[in-house]
């Protein structure tokens, strides 16, 4: 066997070759087939998209100056030492994206009017590229998030929202613990039952198709296709539940038990997904960083806070509130700089996990305290792309962040003409 | 054969060129419309020739209704226009448009019904289990992905989606259910947990200060330190779950922390205590008490569900809490509530086995497993789930029979007649039989290998679906459609009775079994569900008011509760004494207990039990829109918009279409750092012609609800941040400090001219068109009802329905007539 990387992938899989130009209209099936072939990349390309739920003073974060030469602002100060590997936009939002907190769901997928009674929701940038790389690793995306169920913001073509997992222990166990003999014997077990349940059902729903109108035929069909694609998944983890996990040094932490302690749980998670990719064991993460509930306190180690996160960002505008929330809003930019130095320290084949690691760093909200979904706070780190600017558009009326996430799209390989409300990729933004 | 198709399309294309009423609608907007809407300057989003009149999909036939609307209103085209349809011209462009929506939406629910094929809901695939499996206290809604919403409900067929993320969730819901329902080993040891001095743990080793006891009796005072209720009662633990007979002995008094010592409660007043159980951090609410005053000899008793390891909280609901900071106002004598006494006996079974473990293996044999039983040894993860301690025994039994085939036959089709709500077919029997048959030939025992045929009916699309045929309901799938409409859950034996003997689907039988049904408990999953979605009570958490310019509100869940409670109440009332739906505008009633009378300021109403009281004169109260849970829910916690209260006015309640905000245009918020009144910014975009259209009918219903505060209390001014008249006040014992800003003014003109200056006056402007609103009401029970949205087509049965209720718009009545119309007994 050659030198072992550290890339820990004891099993080729490889997807089907028909995967040409991926763009939001092509729908990919989920693994047609697995037959081994080709090796995966050292070191490939991810992407991970934290959303932070509550915005930020956004005065504290963008700076005057556009371009290269542009002044530190305080919240950059807390990522300074990556200068060169982020870009900070200004004067971008998801065009049609509104509705205060409920902006949240479109917040990956664009899809416009989010708080209209009758919003449908489609895929977003995560699920889309899962579509594409999903398939070469044991999870082919983790959605996770603080402490909700919910990731908010992966959502399936169907518009399926995805739970999430919330606990850095769980999301430990599911990628390095091993679980004995018996232990895994029995989960095959259930695996085969549950691919036998869903072929049974699959049938019943043939005959069910059978005696339907043809408008309800659709709804039948999306079942179908539904439960293919489950016993798809249940195939893929059969064949993952045969491979031994990879093994780490890093313990297994301890679930963050006080709910105040939002600081440490973003940590937590972030050193999880740095486990998480030094393994292999997925490409793509959204976090959805959220406070808990909106009367939660987002606790610090060095000041006293008082009031619940959410109501402090209304009141942003007071002298008295400001400096407090100013100082939760540093604590994230804080947690984002470790990731980032966490990543930029492992190194393979000469580059680090950064150089291939898309980090998006934004929010549903633009300024805290107005609660509009103007002037989203974006900062995209990593990645192939030419950092080190300040891409600055206009505030009054914005850029499509759409755009962006096309970007983004491209550079994973993927060349659609369009994603969600895009109009094309980001101008002044250029691969390395 | 692409020939064929080819002429079909012209021919097809042809036929409808050569429709006269379609030449009219063309001539008509080409002349009225298609000046603003056209792709050049597509205004309101509408570029018309986007919208073809073949009329093929929903969207098309939604936006032709509403511009059939627009015009019929008169609010298009705009009346400013100089270029204005003549009267003639109206009538015949409403006459076409009508008859080929109608032609059009009357084929399809011909061939295909109203309805396309409905799944069931996360919240209906909870009460179905919760009812199939007699597991009252099951939870398991969280398993499931959130379902997407469709004009408001999440039981809209045409927006409902299904990818593979339900159906693994369906796989581990029905497995997590099933492993509940199974009891395994003998009949639990019952539990008890008795005492007389109750010691809670927050004021035994942690603090130092005095401990509030007398004689006894604990007494919990307003919290003198920040400390978040509820508080643990500790000292035993939970061994098994299951539902526990509950009691203690609590009244309210007063207390002297100087002296520790008790003094008679002050007249008229009652005290309010909670009860808790779960995990440290999620306490699930049991039930809330009123408390009687100054002494209890006799136990509070109840039963409760608890799970294993759950803990046990009470909370002094009535009483003030000083959460975050230290009380700066401490009376010596305070109120109290005294507690004396504690008891906790259970688990209760009716029977043993459970009936839930019934529903499943009937009574057969359970034994030690070897080799001999089956091939593969149990599996038995349930074990986790109800008992203590799993221990070698129990986890090696296995439910045996000696009759597999038989016993397999005579479970399953029990289960499968209840799951599928019908009749099962040989067939389908057989199907399931085979599959329980493989599992057991390959060595799973007969536990193991009947229970997956079980998750097997959970995840199948006849448990998931409706089955329904176009054209009129049989009589099975009218007994699903009233279950899930007034239970939200599978039909119950007298329904499949009825339905088995072909007596259901009779107008007479259709309305005792309504009676029946909205008499049955369950009734209250409509009314919490109904109420949730259409008046979006299932936002209520979604916000927390602001403590600063709040601290009245600080962390009190009694009124949380309380506000809500008031809501589903008020619309239990209607139904049960079947009062009329102008009551849902206004009403001289209010539903209210001693925590909302306090907010609402009304005098000599105590404890918990909400009641009807009648509205004291000037008191601007009756009806859902001036109810705490709905300015609450249109609230965000600081601040109140009447733009996000006017939309939630016309859009619920007014049933005035509101296009959603058009893009890149920030909202208005209002700004707490300067009292200038979110008013005149407003004032300045209903001066803008392109903002206007829409904001004429938003903003008025907005402004008559600003005297309203974030959680529904009246307010003569704006509370503000800065630049206001400072008050200091001492709220919950907390020396307090706000200030008030603007005076409010919640004057308007309604569309068409009218003026009001307060809320009052505009709930009788609105109250000269009730029937509209009794008619939008309708529009929201039926796609409740029936999983569809209210097509053009509807309208007429809708008119006949809303006319036939003339004076008699009892809503009890109203919800007969739906049941009894075209549209819920047909697909």
């Amino acid at each position: 066997m050659k030198k072992q990387s550290f890339w820990i992938r004891p099993k080729a899989i490889s997807r089907r070759t028909a995967l040409k130009a991926a763009g939001v209209s092509l729908a990919l099936p989920f693994l047609e087939s697995m037959a081994a072939s080709g090796k995966a990349p050292e070191n490939p390309d991810r992407m991970i998209a934290v959303m932070c739920e509550m915005g930020y003073i956004t005065d504290y974060l963008f700076p005057k100056k556009a371009g290269r030469n542009y002044e530190m602002t305080d919240y950059l100060k807390q990522i300074e030492d990556f200068r060169d590997d982020f870009t900070i936009f200004s004067g971008m939002s998801l065009t049609g994206v509104n509705g205060g907190h409920d902006a949240a769901r479109s917040f990956l997928s664009g899809a416009v009017n989010p708080s209209s009674s009758s919003f449908k929701n489609s895929i977003s940038l995560d699920q889309l590229m899962a579509q594409k790389i999903g398939h070469l690793t044991r999870f082919s995306n983790l959605p996770l998030s603080l402490t909700e169920n919910s990731s908010k913001f992966s959502i399936l073509q169907s518009g399926v929202t995805l739970p999430s997992i919330n606990r850095a222990s769980e999301l430990y166990k599911m990628m390095f613990i091993q679980g004995s003999k018996s232990d895994v014997a029995k989960q095959l077990t259930n695996l085969n039952h549950g691919k036998s349940i869903l072929d049974m059902v699959n049938g019943e729903a043939k005959k069910f198709a059978k005696e339907v109108t043809k408008n309800d035929k659709v709804k039948l069909d999306q079942y179908m296709t539904s439960v293919r694609e489950a016993e798809k998944r249940l195939n893929f983890k059969i064949d993952w539940a045969k491979t031994p996990k990879p093994g780490v040094k890093h313990k297994m932490p301890k679930d963050v038990t006080d709910k105040t302690d939002v600081g440490t749980k973003l940590r937590q998670m972030y050193e999880m997904v740095t486990l998480a990719f030094e393994t292999d064991s997925t490409r793509l993460v959204t976090i959805y960083a959220e406070g808990g509930g909106f009367g939660n306190i987002y606790s610090l180690k060095d000041s006293k806070v008082t009031d619940g996160w959410h109501p402090l960002t209304h009141m942003a505008e007071r002298k008295d509130k400001r400096p407090i929330l100013k100082k939760i809003d540093e604590d994230q930019f804080k947690a984002l700089g470790g990731f980032m130095k966490q990543l930029k320290s492992k190194k393979t084949g000469g580059e680090t996990l950064l150089d291939k690691t898309m980090i998006l760093h934004s929010s549903n909200l633009g300024h805290a305290g107005r609660h509009d979904n103007l002037n989203l706070p974006t900062i995209l780190a990593g990645g192939k792309f030419k950092h080190g600017q300040h891409l600055a558009f206009d505030r009054k009326n914005n850029y499509n962040q759409a755009n962006l996430y096309l970007s983004m799209l491209h550079s994973m390989g993927m060349n659609a003409d369009k994603f969600a409300s895009s109009t094309g990729t980001v101008k002044g933004l250029d691969f390395a | 054969m692409k020939l064929v198709t080819f002429l079909l399309i012209l021919f097809l294309s042809m036929n409808s060129w050569a429709d006269p009423r379609i030449d009219y609608i063309k001539k008509f907007s080409n002349k009225y419309c298609s000046d603003c809407h056209d792709d050049d300057l597509t205004k309101g989003g509408l570029d018309l020739a986007k919208y073809s009149l073949n009329l093929n999909t929903l969207d098309e036939e939604k936006m032709w209704s509403l511009i059939y609307d627009r015009v019929s209103h008169s609010e298009m085209p705009p009346p400013q226009k100089k270029k204005q349809p003549t009267k003639a011209e109206k009538e015949e462009f409403k006459t076409s448009l009508s008859s080929l929506l109608n032609e059009s939406v009357l084929k399809t629910q011909e061939s295909s019904g109203r309805t396309i094929v409905r799944r069931i809901t996360r919240e209906e695939y909870e009460n179905t289990l919760r009812d199939l499996l007699h597991l009252p206290d099951l939870e398991i809604k969280s398993l499931l992905p959130e379902d997407s919403i469709t004009n408001g409900f999440d039981n809209v067929a045409s927006g409902q989606d299904l990818s593979h993320v339900n159906i693994e969730s369906y796989l581990k819901a029905a497995e997590y259910a099933l492993d509940m329902a199974t009891a395994l080993g003998p009949k639990p040891r019952p539990f008890k947990y008795e005492k007389d001095i109750v010691t809670f743990r927050k004021y035994t080793k942690k603090h130092r200060h005095k401990r509030p006891k007398e004689n006894g009796i604990f007494y919990f005072t307003a919290k003198k330190r920040p400390a978040v209720p509820p508080f643990m009662i500790e000292g035993f633990r939970i061994p098994y779950s299951g539902t526990y007979r509950i009691s203690f002995k609590a009244f309210g008094s007063k207390f002297s922390y100087k002296e520790l010592k008790s003094y008679p409660a002050d007249k008229g007043t009652a005290q309010v205590a909670t009860t808790f159980s779960g995990p440290k951090g999620a306490f699930r609410k049991h039930q809330s008490f009123t408390l009687p005053n100054d002494k209890c000899d006799d136990y509070i008793t109840y039963l409760g569900h608890v799970n294993i390891g759950d803990h046990f909280a009470f909370n002094s609901s009535s009483l003030p809490t000083a959460a975050n900071k230290p009380p700066t106002y401490m009376p010596q004598t305070r109120e109290a509530i005294g507690v004396k006494g504690f008891k906790i006996e259970g688990p209760i079974f009716a029977e043993w086995p459970p009936k839930s473990h019934k529903v499943l293996y009937g009574n057969l044999r359970q034994v030690q497993w070897s080799s001999k039983v089956s091939k593969f040894p149990p599996n038995n993860k349930l074990l986790r789930h109800r008992f203590a301690k799993p221990n070698k025994s129990l986890e090696n039994t296995v439910i045996v029979s000696s009759n597999p085939t038989q016993d397999a036959q005579r479970l399953l089709a029990r289960f499968m007649t209840k799951a599928f709500r019908r009749p099962v077919s040989t067939e389908k029997l057989n199907t399931y039989m085979s599959f329980f048959k493989s599992l057991s030939q390959q060595g799973y025992s007969f536990q193991e290998s009947l229970k997956k045929t079980y998750m097997g009916i959970l995840c199948d699309p006849h448990f998931l679906y409706f089955r329904e045929k176009p054209g009129k309901l049989d009589d099975y799938a009218l007994a699903s459609r009233l279950s899930y409409f007034i239970w939200k859950s599978l039909p119950d034996k007298e329904l499949l009775e009825l339905a088995n003997q072909g007596k259901l689907n009779q107008s007479s039988t259709i309305k005792s079994q309504v009676e029946r049904m909205l008499q049955d408990p369950r009734s209250e999953r409509f009314v919490q569900s109904f109420i949730n979605q259409w008046l979006e009570l299932r936002k209520f958490q979604s916000s927390t008011p602001d403590i600063t310019l709040y601290p009245e509100y600080k962390s009190d869940t009694w009124l949380e509760s309380s506000l809500q409670r008031e809501t589903y109440s008020f619309f239990k009332k209607l139904i049960n004494e079947n009062l009329s739906a102008k009551n849902i505008i206004d009403s001289d009633f209010i539903m209210i207990n001693g925590r909302l009378a306090k907010l609402y300021g009304i005098e000599g109403i105590y404890g918990d039990e909400i009641r009807p009281v009648k509205v004291p004169r000037n008191l601007p109260r009756g009806g859902f829109m001036t109810q705490g849970a709905i300015l609450k829910v249109t609230a965000n916690g600081t601040t109140t918009s009447p733009i996000t209260r006017g939309t939630w006015l016309a859009e619920k309640i007014l049933g005035v279409h509101i296009p959603p905000p058009p893009a890149g245009v920030p909202a208005a918020e209002a700004n707490l750092a300067s009292p200038k009144t979110l008013k005149e910014q407003l004032a300045q975009h209903r001066n803008n012609s392109s903002c206007a259209s829409c904001h004429v009918k938003i903003d008025p219903a907005g402004f008559a609800l600003e005297k309203f505060d974030v959680m529904g209390a009246t307010r003569e001014n704006y509370r503000v941040l800065e630049g206001g008249k400072p008050v200091k006040k001492i709220v919950n014992l907390v020396n307090t400090e706000y200030q008030l800003g603007m005076d409010i003014d919640s004057s308007g003109t309604v569309v068409g001219g009218e003026k009001f200056s307060n809320v009052e006056q505009f709930k009788k402007i609105v109250m000269k068109d009730h029937k509209h609103i009794t008619k939008h009401f309708l529009k929201n029970l039926i796609t409740f009802a029936t999983g569809s949205s209210i097509q053009f087509a509807d309208r007429h049965e809708l008119n006949k329905i809303v006319d036939q209720s003339k004076d008699k718009d009892g809503v009890r009545t109203l919800i007969h007539q739906v049941t009894q119309s075209k549209l819920f007994r047909n697909k």
